[in-house]
């Protein structure tokens, strides 16, 4: 008897802490390999085999979850044998594990801030270099624009609207726990980024401070996973790009050859003799000069290799990706190489460590002649009836009767590139001492070496034998330390605490300095010690710092209500002396809703989370001694004077915003899932240049005055509309409407025009246009109209359209108007869906911006006839006043035909399809029989297939007041194929 | 695991929560931070070497034509381009540019002066030599806030009145750099005042530096000269008369009395006659400010398109002997609108110093005169009429210098003399008005040379405006009557 008993305890202890074995299946009882399996609440983690068999070691009873990608997640607690089976889901991960806001890893689910999270699988095969941009229409609330089309562009973003008027709307971007600039992520490889997180509420983002202001993503690198053979991912991909757009909507439009000799005869800019002379002497050439400008098919390719896996006791990733494309301008092109190394360790029981090495060398050429340049920029105002290549069909240097360069020439002659060797290392250690304390200590840098050279060489016959050559070299080193210490216990089951208590330190050093020379003479020797003119030094250097404490402390009751709170003080030397510290605090609630007992039986219900926060947090993106009063020098008779440069600010200080956002997450009958929050940010101390009076001695001082509102909905809609073991359908939408408003400006000021922009900032409206408003041509004295503005102060910000009250003379300042014109954009959002069959698979992603308005500068220059006289312009100018009576779009001939107002004020909203991927994924039964490929896919690709706009400029997409000699974004489109070994 | 190994971990993790006392107060490397800018006798020198830089963008240029535009001096050409079109009309705003610029230019170089006085009498010095440095640097200082201050009120305040002084607005005087000042307008007296302060504590470290002509430093003749035309603005005549004597009196600094000595003063700014000149070079110490709406010279057809010419009568007022005709006139050929003119006295004062140009042709600059001898003998003559001296002897010092016949006028007669002696001098120095004003005399713009070429009509050279005028005060620039509550604007702006 005591035998037996003896066993059946000994039996039951061994069944405590033991290896748990288990088969995790689908709906269909197929096995799901590879899929992960963890310890909830821990790393400690496996993966199944490829026939989805699993052991792990853990205690009977405790909580395990099970994921894969393409299925639901679940947690189900640890039992011998256990048979799991996973239900399908959409590409969105849910629950993981993931690092948000220091500290050790959570669940997704026991979060109480709102955050969203995307799993980067599904941008592995887009074609670009930026990871930004595919995020364009995909979180709902974050707007991404990327303002050209050049390979190495850095794409913007912004969360919730414009949060500042003066400083940066860009939210803070951490890579792997370490805060990195915009302008390096376009090194970085998308290939190795295993998710996007948004942080978008003050719960989840006030305890990053001082610098959470407009949200934070946080990007996550790869991982290899613990007791997972080691796979080798390889992939190829190779395509194509065109610009879009710029073609059909402008060249297309401007005369040809025939048309415009006949205008320039008809309006007296050349008789009918030089006509024909040119016909003659050009031989009746007829010239598109997009053919000219812009380069048809431009290749890119990209190529990436990845080795991941892991033992007992460490994982590892390491990959190396190489891109290259060409831009379709001439001197265009991007080619980047990267290198990354992920490796966890754990090295005992209480000690874990991990390093990640990345890297990589990026060289990179632009157009220059965007802008109001005519070798591209302005390009279509060159005229038709000249022919870039001889009667050979030999291309010219120097294009006669354009009287300049083409532009295949200039890309030859002048050069300039730029190489940026990137470096983001970071490392981390990781204690628990007792059960239940974490301790932590991270440490990364975001460094970058960026060397430019340009050259003229001195064979450009625009300056023969009279080259010039410049050197630069900036170099930027940012640092993070983070030492934290987290303690999570539980007392009686049901409440389950948690408290973080946090030190950070953060230092930026920018060193850079540039030299340059002219006098060239020989294209073989053209290094600036060549040049013996104009010879010129610079250097800069700037520094800034940022020490840090927090704490945050989260408590949960049952694992059905959650409360948080957060507070952070920053320190900065970007601070003025009087207002060196700022406090930022946050709480938050979150009701899980679904665990309620009256909500338990509801079937069609899957899951409710309600959320709600309200928290503060800051925006320090000003200059790094704004400040501090400064002296400059000038110089007197040899000597050396100094005078005061910068009336600096010892009351400057970060721009302080409180939000509260409520966040709704459900899913219903397991196939739709919605995701709907709404917020409301009040950014005050905003960042704007003050006038003052000149008795100070200087004119304007950046001072903390002023504040702004933004309120909005964002939601997102996910529907499994077939999901089974054949086929599925995913569809998805997200819409964002955002709203801002200024409240206050400073000195008691209802308004405040921003000079030169047309936009102006008026209290109780939105950042407005403003700008003349045009009436019509007169038809009577074919003169052109504009409403003349209300009178007296504040005339600006009216509006005043009364049809007899107008005027023929313009002025630019006098005739400005309120337009009633948003300057961004209130909606926003994307949609598409993931859908495969079989083998098969097809992504489509569209995103949309409407309400978006710009000015377009282009057309100041292509319907101006007699302001540009005898370069080309758009057909439509025909259409003007000649005779009383005559109802036309442009005024007589005498009076300039376009003017700086409204009529350049166009609708920029557009529609793009985004992302396409349509592929195969090889059966396993054919990848079998080669005994080593563990997968295999070939598919086609393509980005920005397809827009839609009205705007009549290159490109909708610049996130900028005006466009002007935009070079356009890019279709693009591939194929490749990924093999995994 | 054992108990002890568990304290030495937690001992070792505490330790890596040490934090490092690192600074977080950070200065730059292109600037110098104003608090660590007042340390030593060289952060003085320092300073002070930079008053004087700054100073080239403060006199000429605007500083000094605006009020020439809008005397009886000039007409405007037909090629002006409405480039101080408003002053020359006398329709100009509160919001026009040159009233702008001009004030905040004034105050720009205030805050530096102000700056300084407030700061440099802390330095410690070690040396009597040092000591003294310092105290030449702070009397410097004082000098130079005395003229800024003598230029605002002459031109945002009405003339300087003993009887009205007292209640008469003029500009609020700053000494201390603060950027949340909003001071309210001083009085006239208040700030003649300041600036006779101003004087005294310039005498005090200047007492010992003598002047020498072409000087481009202050000396304690640069503190007389000023004295002296603080004073006659004043009307105060005797002090202005013992001033001047006393810079006369040293002779040191003759007046010239050749043809070819006058055109070196001009063109090549030799230093005869000059007691303060701003140095200058043909690099990186141009001056800021250039007085070059007077020729408009076109290199490729060697023609002129200027855009102000000057009016019959000022050319008429120099005699054909007169050494500074040939200098400050020049007969030229002129394309206007297409057309030759031939025959057009243009101003030729400020051609502009060959040593001083950066290209092959001409940038107008000069090495700027702050102050010349040739002022005090006007004031003195002008002093000693009002006062019951002798004004023959200075009026004709001049006279005689320039290749004039004395003059032995009496009575108003001899008024006119002095007046029409001064106004030839000091031509396109920017005086005009200022006299027009004091004199309580109207501005008629008078005859013009060729009506073809120039803008006609009641606002162009038939314009008369009375003395007295309320533009002849010019308005406070709107940014400050918007952004300063406490100032209240001149009549008729």
């Amino acid at each position: 008897m005591l035998l037996a008993m003896f066993m059946a305890v000994s039996i039951i202890l061994f069944a405590q802490s033991g290896v748990i074995k288990g088969k995790i299946v689908d709906e269909q009882g197929n096995p799901i390999p590879y899929a992960s399996i963890t310890i909830a609440n821990t790393t400690t983690g496996v993966s199944s085999d490829e026939n989805g068999e699993f052991s792990i070691s853990a205690k009977i009873n405790q909580m395990l979850v099970f994921s894969a990608t393409g299925f639901q997640n679940k947690e189900v607690s640890a039992s011998q044998n256990m048979r799991v089976t996973l239900a399908r889901g959409s590409g969105v991960v849910e629950d993981e594990v993931v690092v948000v806001g220091y500290g050790s890893g959570r669940r997704l689910s026991s979060i109480v801030g709102t955050v969203d999270r995307i799993s980067a699988t599904k941008f592995k095969e887009r074609p670009a270099a930026s990871m930004v941009d595919g995020l364009q229409g995909q979180f709902p609330g974050l707007q991404v624009f990327t303002s050209s089309g050049e390979p190495s562009e850095t794409s913007s973003f912004r969360l919730h609207g414009v949060g500042s008027l003066g400083a940066s709307s860009t939210p803070l971007i951490i890579l792997d726990g370490i805060q990195v600039g915009n302008g390096s992520l376009v090194s970085l490889s998308p290939q190795d980024i295993e998710s996007y997180t948004l942080l978008k509420d003050a719960s989840s983002t006030s305890i990053y401070g001082a610098r959470a202001a407009n949200g934070v993503l946080v990007i996550t690198s790869k991982k290899g996973r613990f007791e997972m053979a080691p796979t080798i991912t390889f992939g190829v991909q190779y395509g194509v790009s065109n610009p879009i757009g710029v073609k059909e909507k402008i060249y297309d439009k401007m005369m040809n050859a025939e048309e415009l000799l006949d205008w320039q005869v008809k309006t007296g800019n050349k008789t009918q003799a030089q006509a024909d002379a040119i016909r003659t002497t050009y031989k009746n050439a007829n010239t598109n000069w997009y053919d000219v400008y812009y380069r048809k098919d431009a290749p890119y390719k990209q190529a990436n290799l990845a080795l991941s896996g892991g033992g007992k006791g460490s994982n590892y990733y390491i990959s190396g990706t190489y891109y290259k494309e060409d831009g379709s301008a001439w001197r265009s092109w991007y080619d980047r190489f990267t290198f990354r190394s992920n490796i966890n360790t754990i090295i005992t029981k209480w000690l874990k460590f991990g390093a990640t090495l990345s890297g990589g060398v990026d060289k990179r050429s632009t157009n220059p002649y965007g802008s109001n340049n005519t070798n591209r920029g302005l390009s279509p105002l060159r005229q038709p009836y000249f022919s870039p290549v001889d009667s050979t069909g030999k291309r010219y240097d120097f294009i006669p009767g354009v009287g300049a360069y083409h532009p295949q020439y200039l890309a030859e002659k002048v050069l300039s590139s730029g190489f940026n060797y990137q470096f983001n290392p970071n490392a981390y250690i990781e204690i628990t001492p007792i059960k239940g304390l974490t301790l932590r200590t991270q440490g990364g840098y975001d460094a970058y070496i960026y060397r430019s050279s340009g050259v003229t060489l001195p064979s450009y016959l625009g300056s023969l034998k009279n080259g010039n050559a410049s050197e630069s070299f900036d170099q930027g080193v940012q640092r993070t330390f983070t030492h934290t210490a987290e303690y999570g216990f539980n007392l009686k089951d049901d409440h389950d605490f948690s408290l973080l208590a946090g030190y950070e330190w953060i230092d930026y050093k920018n060193n850079n300095f540039s030299a340059s020379s002219a006098g060239q003479t020989d294209d073989r020797v053209i290094l600036l010690g060549a040049g013996p003119n104009n010879r010129s030094v610079g250097q800069g250097k700037t520094e800034y710092a940022y020490e840090s404490f927090f704490g945050r402390a989260t408590y949960s009751f049952v694992k059905k209500y959650y409360f948080d709170a957060s507070v952070r003080q920053d320190a900065s030397s970007r601070f003025g002396a009087n207002n060196k510290k700022a406090v930022f605090w946050s709480a938050g609630l979150m009701w899980a809703a679904k665990k309620e007992a009256f909500l338990q039986d509801v079937s069609w219900l899957d899951d409710l989370n309600i959320r709600f926060s309200y928290g503060t947090s800051g925006n320090s993106s000003i200059g790094d001694y704004q400040s501090q009063a400064l002296v400059g020098l000038n110089a007197y008779n040899g000597g050396t004077g100094w005078v005061l440069s910068s009336a600096g600010n010892p009351n400057l200080s970060w721009e302080e915003q409180a939000k509260s956002l409520l966040n709704i997450q459900a899913s219903v009958f397991r196939k739709v899932r919605m995701d709907l929050s709404i917020y409301n940010r009040d950014t005050k101390n905003q960042l704007v240049s003050v006038p003052q009076p000149y008795t100070v001695g200087f004119s304007a001082i950046t001072q903390n005055v002023g504040s702004l509102n933004n309120k909005g909905i964002d939601v997102r809609f996910d529907v499994d509309v077939i999901k089974n073991k054949i086929a599925f359908f995913s569809p998805y939408i997200t819409v964002a409407y955002n709203k801002n408003k200024i409240t206050e400006l400073f000195q008691g000021r209802d308004y405040w025009i921003i000079p030169n922009t047309g936009v102006a900032w008026v209290v109780g409206k939105p950042i407005t246009f403003i700008y003349p408003l045009w009436k019509g041509v007169n038809s009577e004295t074919g003169a052109p109209e504009w409403y003349l503005p209300e009178t007296g102060e504040g005339f600006e910000v009216k509006t005043q359209k009364d049809p007899s009250k107008v005027t023929s003379t313009f002025s630019a300042a006098g005739l400005q108007q309120n337009t009633g014109i948003q300057r961004y954009a209130p909606w926003s959002g994307g949609f598409g869906w993931q859908s495969g069959w079989k083998g098969f698979y097809f992504n489509v992603d569209f995103s949309f911006v409407q309400g978006k308005y710009m000015i377009n500068n282009d057309n100041y220059f292509f319907l101006n006839p007699n302001q540009f006289a005898g370069f080309n312009t758009k057909k439509e100018v025909t259409d003007y006043w000649q005779k009383p009576g005559d109802i036309t779009k442009y005024p007589a001939w005498k009076y300039q035909f376009m003017q700086f107002d409204d009529r350049l004020i166009e609708d920029a909203s557009f529609l793009r399809l985004k992302t396409l991927m349509f592929g195969y994924n090889l059966p396993s039964k054919l990848l079998n029989q080669t005994g080593f490929i563990k997968g295999a896919s070939i598919y086609v690709t393509g980005r920005n297939l397809f827009t839609s706009t009205k705007y009549t400029g290159p490109d909708p997409e610049v996130d900028s007041n005006l466009g002007l000699g935009t070079n356009p974004n890019t279709k693009n489109y591939g194929f490749g194929i990924n093999i995994q070994f | 695991m054992k108990y002890i190994n568990k304290l030495l971990i937690l001992a070792l993790t505490a330790s890596l929560f040490v934090s490092c006392s690192k600074k977080l107060e950070l200065f730059p490397y292109s600037n110098i931070a104003t608090g660590q800018s007042f340390l030593t006798i060289d952060d003085a020198a320092a300073w002070n070497t930079g008053m004087y830089s700054s100073m080239r963008s403060y006199v000429y240029g605007i500083f000094m034509f605006s009020t020439d535009v809008q005397s009886d001096l000039l007409n405007a050409s037909l090629e002006y381009g409405n480039r101080n079109g408003a002053p020359h009309r006398w329709d100009f705003n509160d919001d026009d540019y040159t009233i702008r610029d001009t004030w905040a230019g004034y105050y720009s170089a205030m805050k530096n002066i102000n700056m300084f006085l407030t700061n440099a009498p802390k330095i410690n010095t070690t040396s009597q030599a040092d000591a003294d440095k310092l105290k030449r640097y702070i009397s410097e200082a004082h000098w130079f806030r005395a003229y800024y201050y003598l230029n605002l009120a002459l031109r945002w305040s009405k003339a300087y009145d003993p009887g009205t002084a007292a209640t008469d607005l003029s500009v609020p005087i700053v000494l201390e750099f603060d950027v949340a000042g909003r001071p309210a307008r001083s009085t006239v007296k208040q700030v003649y005042d300041q600036i006779l302060d101003d004087l005294a504590k310039a005498k005090e470290g200047l007492g010992g530096i003598a002047g020498s002509k072409g000087a481009n430093r202050l000396s304690i003749d640069a503190v007389l000269a000023l004295e002296a035309r603080v004073k006659l603005y004043m009307k105060d005549w005797p002090g202005a008369k013992a001033a001047a004597d006393a810079v006369i009196n040293k002779n040191l600094y003759p007046l010239v009395k050749t043809p070819v000595d006058m055109k070196n003063l001009w063109v090549n700014d030799s230093n005869e006659e000059t007691i303060f000149k701003l140095f200058a070079n043909n690099s990186n110490e141009q001056p800021g400010q250039v007085n070059s709406i007077y020729l408009g010279y076109i290199p490729a057809s060697k023609l002129y398109r200027p855009d102000f010419i000057p009016t019959q009568w000022v050319v008429d007022l120099f005699d054909n002997a007169d050494i500074r005709k040939g200098v400050y006139f020049k007969s030229d050929s002129l394309d206007i609108q297409g057309a030759k003119y031939k025959n057009i006295s243009l101003v030729h004062k400020y051609e502009g110093n060959p040593a001083l140009f950066t290209a092959a042709n001409t940038n107008y600059a000069q090495g700027q005169k702050v102050l010349r001898a040739a002022e005090l003998y006007l004031i003195s003559a002008e002093a000693a009429y009002n006062s019951g001296g002798d004004a023959l002897t200075p009026l004709n010092a001049v006279r005689t210098a320039r290749g004039l016949t004395p003059s032995n006028a009496t009575g108003a007669a001899l008024l006119q003399d002095i007046k029409d002696e001064r106004t030839r001098e000091l031509a396109f120095e920017g005086f005009r008005l200022d006299d027009l004003k004091r004199w309580n005399e109207p501005m008629n713009r008078k005859p013009a040379q060729n009506l073809s070429v120039i803008n006609t009509g009641d606002r162009f050279n038939t314009l008369t405006k009375s003395a007295g005028d309320n533009k002849f005060v010019w308005g406070l620039p709107a940014n400050d009557m918007t952004v300063n509550t406490n100032l209240v604007q001149n009549p008729g702006w």
